[in-house]
């Protein structure tokens, strides 16, 4: 770092100040915004941070003028949240941070109109962020990280100040969806209830106000909970909105949406293009693709073993491993189809040994028993039509329609 | 206020700073905690620097409770070292009111912190009423030493038990990524480092490792007393004597209530003494043991939590075995799928590959899909208690493939085909006639129980009309229900009657 002279770090310390009191004097919602993104690392707040550490005595500047000391509750522990984050030491720039936004909370609670809403909005993301990152620093030195729940606990608080009948109202969504990623992140997805409650049953909320981005990412998230209590319908409905709504410029975000979706249309008979897997790098789908198609169970099980750690973390390994059923369904249609071709009349009846021998071919090795019961899992859940005769050992398949199709709707549970 | 506190002596608190102890503590609809009365901070920084946990010097925790942090706020007036420890594990418990009921639900499944914590000296360690307990005794007990440290030791227990889900030497390593930031190891270490680094835990500087008891008792045999205050040496056994003492126990062909109270009286003997090592792993080992044969669940995932501490603090132990048990339980007795998630993702490879923990895979995969054949062939060959965890899980199964053979099979399936494949008959084909019997019977009886409709053809084989049994069968009401709903109570409550 170049020297930075006393006079230099005053001069950038006093014209922050001047354009905090500007912005809020002149209620310039975005400008305030800038002044808070700690995390950005702006060329400007970093330059700030770099004065602050030099001149050391910001809070007399403060106090020097009426101008900047009506803020001081804000400006004073974010000065010392700046200073903590330039020298590397994040668990204390979260703590002071924190303490400014919840100055910042208090006088926005006066502001009557939804003026500042972009600088809270900025706020709420840097304490996320922050407290993810002092999370980090906390576990680094093998103590427990507990800043981050610190962060949801402090964000229910601002989604309190938000819910109520003035124009605030609609910035409820957007700090909704940081609590989300708070809850995911901490693996306590069962806290978002709460808030989805707020926002779902409230009156004061109506969902087509909010903006359209806070919109994506809200279906988004609760598409994703969806999936994980494998509410097909209802995650199929909610991802695919976010999906429809999404910017289409924003590919990280449609992969994300996409990586969700895929599972869930798999699980209601919907294949998707091989081509879109390829676009948006999800290939670790496409054997997965190719074994219902093929109704290779072979395939499926190594396709699943292959991608296990990813699956599993991202939630969606036992959504995929149900579809274990829907191959079973492919493996006994090619069978009626090519028995069809041979004799048409003698079809509609399966030899539970023929099915044994082709799962052999397929080198899965299972006694005449397990087949028996699959067969009768695939008939009970509707996936076959017809019955099954013990005695002889024979799949008795209806004349009509003995495969029905899933048609949107998931496999029977 | 915060100076007012920080210079009296914190053992007495004056009648005026305890008006809230007449009100009855029960079943308060919103946050326990008093709303935080205007506090002054003096414009120190939060430093975590010197703090080695979270309870470290009593600034730093005023500095904590004061901390906007806390939505419940926080009653300064409640000056004990307890306070800010039950404040803090009960935040950890209840960020918010629905936390509660998906927390109850996982009681079954992991008993950190909701059942009794071990040696716990406050009744049932149901919150509400330990907090009653302590109400009424603050006065009293709040001079004397010993009895702070109980409950400090006592409410760190109960906060390290409720810590984050089991963090063990076969999951994998910290190095797994960002987002396993908050299931690594590193908690765990914290917790363990916490729990040795005495000279930090102290509220105000009291000497733990002085206070603790060394035992100097010889009877091998000793029933359990559940301490309310600091134990007389003379009555607490030795390190070799309590190791004679689980030998008995393993050794005695006595029933389980007398096998179990002198479990717990070995356990709490190894808690004052603080010793921590594979003796005290084997104890809690063979506790859960015997409490999942006899179907103590309660018992068994108390131990269990337990040794999920022990074995991520690196003691040696059959880690293998009981995380086979781990995974069952959330397999077959939670419906969070989630926690199903994380449990699978997080076995090492070696996990992957011990018998015990393939054979809850497999259940997994079984249970998951329907697959009654293989579940009960899984259960033939089920190793170490794995069947008596699969056993809760053995009706429901039953029942589910019944119902779907009744769909599919058409007309009949013969008993004695239905009684082979759901686990009912222990003899192999040729076994001697009488077992054979004994299994068609019991499949029998339990099908006519739920309803089936059972038919004799014209060899005389009996068979189920599956047709009519589709609309027949049903299951039936749970025949061990008792009165108040809740079953467990009863086992407890017979536990208690150590006569």
């Amino acid at each position: 770092m170049a020297y930075l002279s006393m006079g230099e770090s005053h001069r950038r310390i006093t014209d922050y100040l001047n354009r905090f009191a500007d912005a809020i004097n002149y209620q310039d919602g975005d400008s305030l915004a800038r002044l808070f993104s700690v995390s950005s690392d702006s060329p400007s707040l970093l330059s700030l941070a770099d004065a602050l550490n030099v001149f050391q005595d910001a809070n007399r500047l403060i106090k020097q003028s009426e101008k900047f000391s009506q803020f001081g509750e804000v400006v004073a522990p974010f000065f010392r949240s700046l200073q903590c984050y330039r020298l590397g030491n994040l668990v204390d720039a979260y703590g002071a941070f924190e303490k400014a936004s919840n100055a910042f909370i208090q006088e926005f609670r006066n502001w009557e109109s939804g003026w500042a809403l972009e600088a809270l909005y900025v706020i709420a993301y840097e304490i996320r962020v922050l407290a993810e990152r002092a999370d980090r620093e906390l576990a680094s030195n093998g103590k427990s990280p507990e800043k981050l729940k610190g962060a949801g606990s402090f964000l229910m608080k601002v989604f309190g100040v938000l819910a109520g009948k003035g124009p605030k109202r609609v910035g409820a969504l957007y700090v909704t969806c940081q609590l989300f990623k708070i809850y995911f992140k901490l693996g306590t997805v069962n806290l978002c209830r709460s808030v989805i409650r707020s926002i779902e049953t409230a009156r004061i909320f109506d969902f087509e106000e909010f903006p359209i981005r806070d919109k994506v990412t809200y279906m988004y998230y609760t598409g994703r909970l969806e999936v994980l209590n494998e509410n097909f319908p209802a995650a199929d409905q909610k991802l695919s909105y976010a999906l429809t709504h999404c910017c289409l410029s924003k590919e990280a975000n449609i992969r994300m949406i996409l990586k969700y979706l895929i599972p869930v249309k798999l699980s209601i008979g919907i294949l998707p293009k091989k081509q879109l897997l390829e676009n948006y790098d999800l290939v670790e789908y496409n054997n997965i693709v190719e074994a219902l198609k093929r109704g290779d169970l072979r395939l499926l099980r190594s396709a699943l073993q292959e991608n296990e750690d990813q699956f599993l973390r991202s939630g969606v390994y036992l959504v995929l491993e149900k579809l274990e059923l829907q191959v079973y369904q492919r493996l006994l249609k090619k069978i009626y189809i090519i028995q069809k071709q041979k004799d048409p009349s003698k079809a509609h009846q399966v030899k539970l040994e023929v099915i044994v021998k082709a799962l052999k071919w397929l080198e899965i090795e299972m006694d005449l028993d397990e087949v028996e019961c699959i067969v009768a899992i695939l008939i009970y859940k509707n996936l076959m039509k017809g019955y099954f005769a013990h005695k002889s050992k024979v799949v008795v398949l209806s004349k009509q329609d003995p495969f029905p199709k899933l048609n949107g709707k998931p496999v029977a549970s | 206020f915060v100076l007012f506190l920080a210079s009296r002596n914190i053992r007495s608190p004056t009648p005026a700073a305890i008006p809230n102890y007449k009100k009855s503590p029960i079943r308060r609809s919103k946050s326990r905690w008093e709303p935080l009365p205007e506090v002054k901070m003096l414009d120190k920084p939060v430093s975590a620097s010197n703090e080695t946990g979270k309870f470290g010097s009593w600034d730093k925790r005023v500095i904590m409770l004061n901390s906007s942090r806390f939505p419940n706020g926080v009653n300064l007036i409640y000056d004990n070292s307890l306070s800010s420890f039950r404040f803090s594990a009960s935040q950890q418990k209840t960020p918010s009111k629905s936390a509660q009921r998906p927390m109850k639900r996982q009681r079954i499944v992991n008993g950190a912190g909701l059942t009794n914590n071990d040696d716990d000296a406050s009744s049932d360690g149901d919150k509400d009423q330990s907090l009653t307990a302590y109400y009424s005794g603050a006065m009293a007990l709040a001079d004397n030493p010993e009895e702070k440290k109980r409950r400090e030791s006592r409410s760190k227990r109960f906060e390290r038990g409720q810590g984050h889900r089991p963090d063990i030497n076969y999951f994998k390593p910290k190095n797994a990524g960002p987002a396993n930031l908050y299931t690594k190891r590193a908690s765990a270490l914290m917790l363990s480092k916490s729990f040795d680094d005495s000279a930090n835990q102290a509220v105000e500087d009291i000497d733990w490792d002085a206070l603790t008891v060394k035992g100097t008792c010889q009877e091998i045999e000793k029933r359990f007393l559940r301490l309310t205050s600091a134990p007389d040496p003379s009555t607490v056994r030795p390190e070799d004597v309590l190791e004679k003492a689980l030998l008995m126990v393993q050794n005695s062909q006595k029933n389980y209530l007398y096998k179990c109270d002198q479990l717990k009286s070995i356990r709490q003997d190894l808690t004052v003494q603080r010793i921590r090592n594979q003796l005290t792993v084997k104890v809690y080992e063979t506790h859960a043991r015997l409490a999942m044969e006899v179907g103590d669940l309660a018992e068994f995932n108390q131990c269990q939590s337990q040794l999920q501490i022990l074995y991520s603090e690196g003691i040696e132990g059959c880690l293998m075995e009981f995380a086979a048990y781990n995974l069952l339980c959330v397999i077959l007795h939670s419906n969070n799928k989630r926690d199903l998630l994380t449990s699978m993702s997080r076995l090492t490879q070696e996990a992957k590959e011990d018998g015990a923990v393939k054979h809850a895979l497999a259940v997994r995969a079984a249970v998951t899909s329907g697959n009654y054949v293989a579940f009960f062939k899984l259960y033939k060959s089920a190793p170490n208690l794995n069947t008596c965890l699969m056993d809760l899980y053995v009706k429901k199964m039953r029942y589910q493939a019944a119902v779907c053979m009744s769909k599919s099979y058409r007309p009949t399936v013969p008993i004695s085909y239905i009684s082979q494949i759901l686990g009912f008959s222990n003899a192999t084909a040729e076994g001697n006639g009488e077992k054979v019997l004994t299994g068609l019977d019991e499949c029998l009886e339990w099908l006519k129980a739920h309803g089936a409709s059972l038919i004799t053809d014209n060899t005389g084989e009996m068979q189920l009309d599956a047709k009519a049994s589709s609309s027949t069968l049903f299951m039936p009401e749970p025949e061990d229900a008792v009165a108040h709903g809740d079953s467990s109570l009863a086992v407890n409550d017979f536990l208690a009657r150590t006569s």
